[in-house]
């Protein structure tokens, strides 16, 4: 639980949405908003409202609250009195080891014979310890060929990433470790986390002054 | 000829000396200061014209959805004393002679440097939010 501030006329506001997109990066923040149903706000409204959360959320950031310093979604709870935000801690250099290199010599024995390990491309999607997609792909005489997967060999592809995972992160991050490869290379890699937001509100005057 | 123009490497932590000077940029770099500007933030350059510090280079890692346009993207800060007088525009040609991918990204509510990046005709444009990214 994380102790957050708000100023008061955005607090009010908060009645108004379901939930928030927080986006930051170097160069700004983007945010998107979901509204409660039947709820419309005109172009000014939302562009107004948009650049109070991205105040709101850059000086907690500013304020060492870790949360605020990773993309992710805020839900509004009952009250407006807190919320939950689901955050994606975007890992900078990946993995150590060279895992889609692992993880063919895994499972290269099982696969037809003719194929050349060199020639051969993975792509994947792991979230939540599972395999949610896996595909396969030769590349040879400048084509792409996309090749059958046994359930077996995916299960091995599954198991070699959770050790991985295990080994890399720790086992603690099994279940909430995202990873997409593409061409055998890591292109994402994020750990997911959790806070709970109080909002303490700040009287508008005050936060002019003092956020 | 012109003056001679060189970018040099700084140790990030002079971002931390000079926070006061920063400041007063953050209307150009409202993220200076916060927790998503340090931690991607992989290295800093100095500008120097004529023997003259006229700017700072940031370069950040691309995260997320911005990772798909390359691994680095630089920022341009020429202090107010020195704008309008082509240094920007040299300092993209030197980066840009000096690298095979340079990536620059920039509000869409900054409009003297959309109009800096929208010059140079090596350089695609992509708007990707509210943000426009350019590369070469």
């Amino acid at each position: 639980m994380s102790k957050v501030k708000i100023k008061r006329s955005l607090w009010e506001k908060l009645s108004l949405i379901d939930d928030i997109d927080f986006y930051p990066y170097h160069k700004g923040i983007e945010i998107s908003l979901s509204l409660v149903e039947g709820k419309t706000l005109n172009k000014s409204e939302e562009e107004k409202l948009e650049d109070d959360l991205g105040y709101f959320f850059l000086s907690n950031g500013s304020k060492g609250i870790e949360s605020f310093y990773h993309p992710g979604i805020a839900c509004i709870g009952d009250g407006q009195k807190t919320a939950s935000y689901s955050y994606r801690e975007i890992l900078e250099e990946g993995l150590d080891c060279n895992i889609g290199e692992r993880i063919l010599e895994k499972i290269f024995p099982d696969l037809d014979e003719g194929l050349k390990i060199d020639e051969l491309f993975l792509d994947c999607h792991f979230s939540s310890g599972e395999l949610d997609s896996c595909q396969l792909s030769e590349y040879k005489d400048s084509k792409l060929r996309p090749l059958q997967l046994s359930k077996a060999i995916l299960g091995k592809v599954r198991d070699e990433i959770r050790e991985i995972i295990k080994e890399e992160l720790g086992d603690e991050h099994l279940n909430d470790t995202l990873l997409e490869m593409e061409e055998s290379s890591i292109s994402n890699l994020e750990i997911e986390g959790e806070d709970e937001w109080e909002f303490e509100i700040v009287e508008d005057d005050d936060w002019e002054k003092n956020y | 000829m012109g003056e001679e123009l060189l970018i040099t490497e700084l140790s990030t932590n002079v971002l931390t000396d000079r926070n006061e000077v920063l400041c007063k940029y953050q209307e150009f770099f409202p993220m200076i200061g916060s927790p998503a500007f340090a931690i991607n933030l992989k290295k800093l350059y100095s500008v120097v014209e004529g023997g003259v510090e006229k700017g700072l280079v940031f370069s950040h890692r691309l995260i997320g959805k911005f990772s798909k346009f390359g691994k680095t993207d630089f920022s341009l800060l020429i202090y107010s004393e020195y704008q309008m007088c082509g240094t920007g525009r040299r300092v993209v040609d030197l980066l840009l002679s000096q690298r095979k991918e340079a990536v620059f990204i920039v509000s869409e509510t900054n409009r003297i440097s959309l109009s800096l990046f929208r010059s140079i005709a090596s350089l695609n444009s992509t708007q990707l939010g509210k943000a426009f990214v350019f590369k070469n």
